[in-house]
């Protein structure tokens, strides 16, 4: 059995590092057509051994949180927990130094891996379920000032020349109006989603999916898909100007970040790594990326992670939510299963790093990488249609829509979050209800 | 460059081009437009009413409308949230609700009980466990339709206290006595709330649980006050007892009442 799961888990984690280089498409997308393919086994009478899918799922998971570096740095094409890795990547990058910049991030993510297997793993069963029972009465207050840091840590990008007035007010107000405004919107379209889906109730497990694609994915591809930056050569080396020191501070803040957005519900990966950013930017650039990559990892293997402690019963992440609906873990053996497999994927994706990265440097040499924006479009669109359909889609260009403004207007991207984060926090204050209800959606 | 010239790669100039902030204000009015749409597209659509055995691990957060005979009380937990079952003869669910919704529907004295029949929307919860559950967001989604015929007290035969014994286990009936004791449950206690009942030397005790206490909106009668109760005779560790499921089944009666009961009990 043990080599089936390894089996399953190298499986999982080799695909997930294939997947991982096409810029914009998310593995829970991936998981989503997975867990609908093993869904109809079961209907067909076939059911899927849990020693196969859960390694190969947590290997979709743990493969793509390291790789998807790639793309961020690469292809200036994050997902939204990689979203602040892309400015200082694009400066490596236009620099000749792409490849060592995904190498910083990668051993980030490498440093997570550690935590999780190492440091959190072994204690979370006996703390973790302390933690919650201490917090869940804390959690709203703490979402909404989750929501006041992310909207108050935003800076006007502009105005700060010229002669004062009104034109110079609303020239810095454009920036921070764009930020709220795409807070606001995509807010909105959380609560229809959350209270009025169009999505087909037979997929419903799937229905935030085509906001997702829509405010994060969509636009990144399509920026990607104009714009025509000259990359020039990069160099590669055997190299990282880093120690010991820099590690520990970088795992120090991007371990605490991610921890924090895989704990606490509907906070994801991009605050994860927003936290990590304050508490490293002003610092040293190299920590910075580094702890965006632990947080990354943190945030995504780490989720998975908590949803197989023994009793907490914690679902977190969409990727701990898809599971659920294929296997409920009930023993220590899961949990051993869980770490094991995050270990074995950890470590394997990780030796992908490097040539993936070379492969991927000496691919948008000879590829324009508009082509591959496009072809990853394509996939997107694909994948929300085939999962989602029609209605998907029609939620999917809605959110595209959203989720440009930050992209013209030159504001946060993550504002797009509003979509989880201000109907759950009004949920958890009490307050979803009245805002249902005046809204129409009751 | 001149308006007239052509350039090779760029094309040639127009007269009036565009600003990029046009395009900007063009991507919110794109983006709000969708957004309109989008909502009056999800809310002129109808909620899908489905049936329990439909149900599948892919329907998870799913708005679904169910129908259904209530099979087991609401229970209110101590969180203040609430839970009943529901069966509409494909299967059963556990409907859930929050403490808003508790303590709406407790106001309105709407609290599902055994018997009743339920309309109510929400959104599925589906695990690999196969515990399925409907999350309800509103108690303006949860439409009751009441079974009287098990507990109304107009319905139920009338017995005097002597005649509540073990051997009427199960059957529903309507006692009056004068309140002797009330046993209210501490803080956090899991014990129901405790009134005895004494009528012509007989003792009762009559049962109820905190939604009941809830829908009579924390409100017990006064010791020494005569009341009827209608209910459910059961044995709890050799003891009989009365279990009231509504707070309408605890009724304060008039002295008056009560002989005309005592009289009409005797013949």
């Amino acid at each position: 059995m043990i080599f089936t799961a390894a089996a399953a888990v190298l499986a999982g984690t080799v695909l997930s590092c294939i997947l991982a280089i096409l810029p914009g498409l998310h593995i829970y997308n991936v998981m989503g057509l997975a867990a609908l393919y093993l869904h109809s086994l079961n209907g067909g009478g076939l059911a899927a051994i849990p020693e196969v899918t859960i390694p190969f799922m947590i290997g979709l998971v743990t493969g793509w949180s390291v790789i998807n570096t790639i793309p961020s740095v690469l292809l200036g094409a994050p997902d939204e927990s990689a979203l602040f890795t892309v400015l200082p990547g694009q400066n490596y990058l236009m620099t000749g130094r792409g490849y060592e910049a995904a190498m910083l991030i990668g051993a980030g993510s490498l440093i997570g891996i550690f935590l999780l297997v190492f440091m959190i793993g072994p204690f979370a069963p006996k703390y973790v379920p302390v933690i919650r029972y201490v917090l869940s009465p804390h959690m709203h207050w703490i979402l909404w000032v989750i929501i006041v840091f992310i909207l108050m840590s935003e800076w006007p990008k502009r105005g700060n020349r010229g002669p004062a007035g009104w034109g110079r007010f609303f020239s810095a107000w454009s920036t921070l109006g764009a930020g709220l405004l795409t807070f606001f919107l995509s807010g909105l379209l959380g609560f229809v989603l959350l209270y009025r889906s169009p999505v087909s109730i037979d997929n419903a497990f799937q229905n935030i999916m085509p906001a997702f694609a829509g405010l994060f994915a969509i636009p990144w591809c399509l920026l990607n898909a104009v714009s025509g930056a000259v990359i020039p050569d990069q160099r590669v080396c055997d190299r990282l100007n880093i120690d010991g020191d820099l590690l520990l501070r970088s795992g120090v803040a991007g371990g605490l970040g991610g921890g924090f957005a895989a704990f606490f519900p509907v906070v994801t990966g991009g605050v994860g790594g927003l936290l990590a950013g304050h508490a490293t930017a002003q610092r040293d650039e190299r920590v910075f990326m580094m702890s965006q990559g632990v947080s990354k990892t943190v945030y995504y293997t780490g989720a998975l992670m908590l949803f197989f402690v023994p009793g907490l019963h914690l679902t977190r992440g969409g990727g701990a939510w898809i599971l659920k609906g294929l296997y409920m873990p009930h023993t220590w053996g899961d949990y051993y299963l869980a770490l094991g497999s995050i270990a074995l994927s950890g470590a394997v994706s990780f030796l992908f790093m490097s040539p993936l990265t070379k492969w991927t440097l000496k691919l948008i040499k000879t590829v324009d990488y508009r082509i591959i924006s496009v072809l990853s479009l394509g996939i997107i669109v694909a994948l929300v249609f085939s999962i989602t359909g029609w209605a998907g889609l029609f939620i999917m260009i809605v959110a595209a829509g959203i989720g440009l403004i930050p992209v013209l207007f030159g504001s946060r991207r993550l504002n797009g979050l509003g979509v989880l984060l201000l109907p759950i926090a009004c949920n958890l204050s009490g307050l979803g209800e009245p805002v249902a209800a005046f809204l129409g959606l009751q | 460059m001149s308006s007239a010239e052509n350039n090779p790669v760029y094309g040639f100039q127009v007269k009036r081009p565009v600003r990029i902030r046009v395009l900007q204000v063009a991507s919110l009015v794109l983006a709000v437009a969708g957004l309109i749409l989008l909502y009056l597209f999800s809310v002129n659509r109808d909620i899908p009413r489905i049936r329990i055995g439909e149900i599948t691990p892919a329907m998870n957060f799913a708005i679904v409308r169910i129908s259904g005979e209530v099979i087991r009380d609401t229970h209110i937990f101590q969180s203040g949230g609430m839970v009943f079952n529901l069966r509409d003869g494909s299967g059963e669910i556990a409907v859930m609700g929050g403490r808003a919704q508790a303590e709406a529907l407790t106001s309105t004295r709407q609290l599902p009980r055994r018997g009743d029949r339920v309309d109510v929307a929400g959104s599925l919860s589906v695990g690999a466990d196969q515990q399925i559950k409907l999350c309800i967001h509103s108690s303006r989604q949860l439409f009751l339709q009441r079974n009287r015929a098990e507990f109304s007290s107009e319905e139920t035969p009338r017995v005097p206290l002597a005649d509540v014994t073990i051997n009427r286990r199960g059957d529903t009936v309507t006692v009056i006595g004068t309140l002797t004791a009330i046993d209210i449950p501490g803080p956090g206690a899991k014990t129901p709330y405790i009134l005895t009942l004494e009528e012509g030397g007989a003792e009762l005790k009559v049962v109820f649980w905190d939604d009941v206490f809830q829908e009579m909106r924390k409100r017990l009668p006064p010791p020494g006050k005569t009341i009827s109760a209608s209910g459910r005779i059961e044995v709890y560790q050799d003891t009989v007892q009365l279990k009231v499921r509504a707070a309408g089944d605890l009724q304060p009666v008039s002295v008056a009442d009560a002989e005309g009961f005592a009289v009409e009990a005797k013949q």
